[in-house]
């Protein structure tokens, strides 16, 4: 890990301000401004169309934003490419699984681990070891991947491929760590591990977790950001979020227990 | 793993043997018409595999590439007033010398082809290749400063003069040439680099939120094939003692692509089985008769319909109709139709099975529509 200087530390992960992202005549994102403090854990809820999966797009920036800025850890990277961010400390999984299906788990997080790393071309072979395969091994415990560590990728189960999502992801050395519905597709044995596993996060990687899993989501959250139609309308701890009124009318009144991803 | 490791074992050992034996017993004419040419056409296929399975890279600019090696050689190691056209232009470099700078540019080719092409995918990758290698064709066609326009260049000598004065020594350097950029390419796929090809062959918008320049990699994959296609490249013209647009043009260009598909586009070692079946077929198809029928003036025909079965019959080559043979004969994974690298027998943790690459396009940004939220 780097450590930055100290207006770095102070600032917080990430700092959206009057963030808008349009695909033609859809206003995805509307004139978004919200702070997520270092070392913090905000999950992001709001029903299927609020722009949550949008609003990780633009932040990880596989989509720049048509409008507003985007600062991580007090550096403006709104224009920046995604593997930069990537560099800088933006670690994220993917809603529906984005993996190397030819390679094997062990392969594949010795990738991850090696992508934030120099050398990146380097055409020798690692030796048994290599930092980068110990610690892809290290990961695959970490995730529950250890037995099927020299397994291929495609013939993972749904379960193990969301595991080794998170596992991807926290092999890129996260200081902002975006898991986007990490528990989609789980069973309810496999959503308690996943919960454990993020609750035994150091303090230092800062957590934005978008969910619909209100128990996964309610027990890892510090605060909470409800979004509806592109902007966020309401942020709170999860009490407060529970007691919401209107976040009760929009989401929470007929959508738990509905959508799955 | 022990009983297969040693059935390969004995399986590359009888087969080295075989050909090396080869030039020693067999006629010239199989010695360089059929042995060194088919070495010289499976290293350029080698170039195409390499690209589409480790990359996911179908590239219709390998026989381009390996057209520019020739032309650099001549132009390195011809002396000016060999020139056929009488331009001006020709170093007089030793063969070596010339051989190590042709390849060297054609790698740098490989390298612009890469930037050039490097963000597109699928069918638009299939056709920016292609007009790279039909605007290299035109290019050397219609210049006669440089590339001596049609008539090209002849006089072009090995390192062991003409491959006729002594065909076991020129079956030779192929064949060490090929074995040495077969090894180096088995090396490069278990390293990081040769990794970071196969994570962007299989997802290049994960490999760049993992901090990866995807573009870099791919320009990096197709530098490498074009230094193998310059190896292909040089043999080529030391094979032919001349160069001309016919070496680069539509299809030649074509013939690697098939010579690639006939072997099986997953499997390395294909493209020299490939060669070898192609080559075969080219030259014996106008001497065959099937029923009466001869095909001396459609010989065309049959190697189209040779083609046609072995993608009908085995979409995955030669290579992978006789893998899944033998898979079903020792009931080993006999129903399995993946593709399992050859160069992978050894798995170790870098060894990966050769995803089977489409032609259709991909889209890099996968769930990137505005609805999937």
């Amino acid at each position: 890990m780097t450590f930055g200087t100290a207006a770095e530390v102070s600032a917080p992960a990430l700092r959206l301000q009057g963030v808008g992202r349009r695909f033609g005549a859809l206003q995805a994102l509307h004139d978004v401004s919200m702070e997520v403090a270092a070392g913090e854990r905000r999950a992001i809820l709001g029903p299927n169309g609020a722009g949550k999966t949008t609003l990780f797009n633009v932040v990880a920036g596989d989509f720049l934003p048509t409008s507003g800025s985007v600062e991580l850890f007090g550096t403006n990277v709104t224009s920046l490419t995604p593997y930069a961010r990537t560099r800088l400390g933006v670690c994220r999984t993917y809603q529906t699984s984005q993996l190397f299906m030819g390679l094997t788990v062990a392969q594949s997080l010795f990738l991850a681990i090696r992508g934030v790393q120099k050398g990146r071309f380097d055409p020798r072979r690692p030796k048994a070891d290599d930092p980068a395969r110990i610690r892809s091994t290290e990961i695959a415990e970490t995730v529950g991947l250890a037995s099927v560590l020299q397994a291929p990728v495609g013939s993972l189960s749904h379960g193990q491929q969301r595991q080794l999502e998170v596992g991807m992801a926290l092999a890129g050395n996260p200081r902002l760590l975006m898991l986007d519905e990490p528990a989609a597709g789980l069973s309810r044995s496999e959503r308690v591990v996943l919960t454990e596993l993020l609750l035994r996060l150091p303090r230092d990687i800062t957590v934005i977790l978008v969910e619909h899993d209100m128990d996964v989501a309610l027990a890892v959250a510090d605060r909470v950001t409800v979004m509806a139609e592109g902007t966020p309308i309401v942020e709170g701890n999860p009490s407060e979020i529970q007691a919401n009124r209107t976040v009760q009318d929009i989401y929470l009144g007929h959508a738990v227990g509905v959508h799955h991803g | 793993m022990s009983w297969v490791r040693s059935r390969q074992g004995i399986f590359t050992v009888v087969a080295l043997l075989i050909l090396v034996i080869y030039p020693l017993v067999m006629p010239r004419f199989w010695v360089l018409s059929i042995g060194s040419y088919s070495i010289i056409l499976g290293i350029a296929a080698l170039s195409l595999v390499f690209m589409s399975g480790y990359g996911g890279m179908v590239s219709l600019a390998q026989a381009a590439l390996a057209g520019f090696a020739a032309y650099m050689l001549a132009l390195a190691t011809l002396t000016p007033s060999t020139n056929a056209t009488g331009s001006a232009i020709g170093f007089a470099l030793p063969a070596l010398v010339g051989a190590v700078v042709a390849v060297v540019l054609t790698t740098g080719l490989g390298a612009l082809f890469g930037a050039i092409s490097a963000r597109s995918y699928g069918t638009y990758f299939l056709m920016l290749t292609l007009a790279l290698a039909v605007g290299f064709f035109y290019i050397v066609l219609q210049n006669y400063d440089i590339f001596g326009g049609h008539i090209g260049f002849a006089g072009i000598l090995g390192p062991t003069g003409q491959p006729r004065e002594n065909p076991a020594l020129f079956y030779y350097i192929c064949l060490a040439t090929a074995i040495a950029a077969y090894l180096g390419l088995r090396y490069i796929v278990r390293s990081q680099l040769g990794l970071t090809f196969q994570g962007v062959r299989d997802n290049p918008r994960r490999m760049a939120a993992l901090g990866y320049r995807v573009a870099a990699h791919r320009i990096a994959l197709f530098a490498i094939a074009g230094f193998v296609a310059g190896l292909s490249g040089v043999l080529g013209a030391w094979y032919r003692g001349n160069v001309s647009p016919g070496i680069v043009d539509l299809s030649r260009t074509i013939d690697v692509l098939i010579v690639a598909v006939i072997g099986g586009l997953g499997y390395p070692i294909g493209a020299f089985v490939g060669a070898v079946v192609f080559v075969l077929m080219d030259v014996f198809a106008s001497s065959i008769s099937l029923f009466g029928f001869r095909f001396d003036e459609r010989f065309n025909t049959l190697i189209g319909v040779g083609f046609v079965v072995i993608v009908l019959v085995a979409p995955d080559g030669v290579v992978g109709l006789v893998n899944r043979a033998w898979q079903s004969a020792t009931h080993r994974g006999g129903g399995r139709r993946r593709a399992v690298d050859p160069l992978a027998a050894e798995a170790g943790l870098l060894a990966a099975p050769v995803a089977t690459t489409s032609i259709a396009p991909s889209d890099p940004a996968g769930d990137a529509t505005p609805s999937n939220q």
